[in-house]
């Protein structure tokens, strides 16, 4: 057996044997085979390969089983792959997840008035002066967690030496405009806010506790 | 396998990785029904007889695990093909460095292909049978995947790691030696 010299033609056969080639071109491969019988033999090989081919046994294997162990695509949601609701936290998280946004703004704005009192009592701590306070009042908890507002100091008390003026809680305006009804309210919702600290403040050393200082004790 | 008439089924496999990336599950089912097949039978053919159903779920499951960096610069079906070519000669070198082989090499590969053993029954068939084991494992691979899949030689060149001109190259030197067997 020779090889066709038509280059061309004998590239075309594979896609012949497959029937993947365009119609025109079909035509005149069918016309090149009638008329060359190097190709036509050449044909006949890569006809008997794939038979013999077609003939290996080919791994049996269930498409539900692959799809079952595909790795699912980040961010995708399918109908049997929901993801969990969000949790805020591995216990009572449900509980908390359902609490409404004001809630959470009205702990985040406590929790930002503490810090800057904390900031400025460890401040003062360290400078040792009775510099006037720059807030106008700062939040504490006093035993029993009821939340009070220490009035502003208008720079004439300080911590460290306190007065019974200092010593005295006084509610803030806005906070002892409420009748007790609100008031209680609030302070239940305060309470289930749980967003005392669970630790303890830590001491300084060769200063004071932080909440000591900011308590004036 | 699903029927001709599902929704999606003449869906190009584009279509169906973004409705899979978007988290469709039956998308996924259309690509493994669409393509499972011959990359099956391609399995099959390298004569990787053990573990064949294992290497034909791996190579999905690396495929759409890593399906962020096809890019449809090649067919999906190209690629899957590389894949599994790549696990059944990792495979392959597995089990011969068990079993205190050399590194695998063209040549040593010639007389273990064993794809075809016992499952032709005419004479022209066993000697067919004959001509491809002989050939060299690339020249053999490239054969078959321009005969049996009716590969482009770009196609081949994506699957085997070469280039195009080395593909046609080897395709030629495997269909003349096949020649050169049938007619000894």
């Amino acid at each position: 057996m020779t090889d066709c010299p038509n280059v061309e033609m004998r590239e075309r056969l594979p896609e012949y044997l497959h029937g993947t080639l365009p119609e025109s071109v079909r035509v005149e491969v069918d016309a090149h085979l009638e008329a060359c019988r190097d190709c036509a033999a050449e044909l006949e090989v890569l006809r008997q390969a794939r038979r013999v081919l077609d003939a290996v046994r080919v791994p049996r294997f269930d498409a539900a089983t692959i799809v079952a162990a595909l790795p699912r695509p980040a961010g995708a949601v399918t109908a049997g792959d929901r993801p969990a609701p969000l949790r805020v936290a591995a216990s009572g998280g449900a509980r908390r997840a359902r609490r409404s946004p004001t809630l959470f703004r009205l702990a985040a704005a406590i929790s930002f008035i503490s810090l800057g009192g904390i900031s400025v009592a460890v401040a003062r701590s360290y400078l040792g002066t009775s510099a006037p306070l720059s807030v106008d009042s700062v939040v504490t908890t006093r035993p029993g967690g009821l939340t009070a507002v220490a009035p502003s100091t208008g720079g004439t008390e300080s911590p460290a030496s306190p007065t019974g003026a200092a010593r005295t809680l006084s509610m803030h305006p806005s906070v002892g405009a409420l009748d007790d009804a609100d008031l209680e309210l609030l302070l239940g919702e305060l309470d289930a806010l749980e967003a005392v600290p669970l630790a303890e403040p830590e001491s300084i050393p060769g200063g004071r506790a932080v909440a000591g200082s900011f308590l004036g004790s | 396998m699903g029927s001709d008439s599902s929704p999606g089924v003449e869906a190009p496999d584009e279509e169906l990785i973004a409705r899979w990336r978007a988290g469709d599950e039956r998308a996924a089912t259309l690509l493994v029904e669409r393509h499972a097949p011959p990359v099956a039978r391609y399995v099959a053919s390298l004569g990787a007889r053990e573990a064949g159903e294992e290497v034909v779920q791996d190579t999905f499951v690396r495929a759409f695990g890593s399906l962020e960096q096809f890019r449809g610069d090649s067919s999906l079906r190209t690629w899957l093909f590389t894949i599994a070519r790549r696990l059944v000669l990792d495979r392959r070198r597995s089990r011969r460095r068990q079993r205190d082989a050399v590194e695998l090499q063209d040549g040593d590969l010639s007389t273990e292909y064993d794809a075809l053993d016992g499952l032709v029954a005419d004479e022209a068939a066993r000697t067919m049978q004959a001509a491809m084991a002989h050939l060299t494992p690339t020249q053999r691979d490239v054969f078959i995947l321009r005969v049996n899949d009716g590969m482009s030689y770009k196609e081949i060149a994506d699957v085997v790691g070469t280039t195009e001109g080395a593909a046609r190259v080897h395709y030629h030197n495997a269909l003349r030696q096949v020649k050169e067997r049938l007619h000894d």
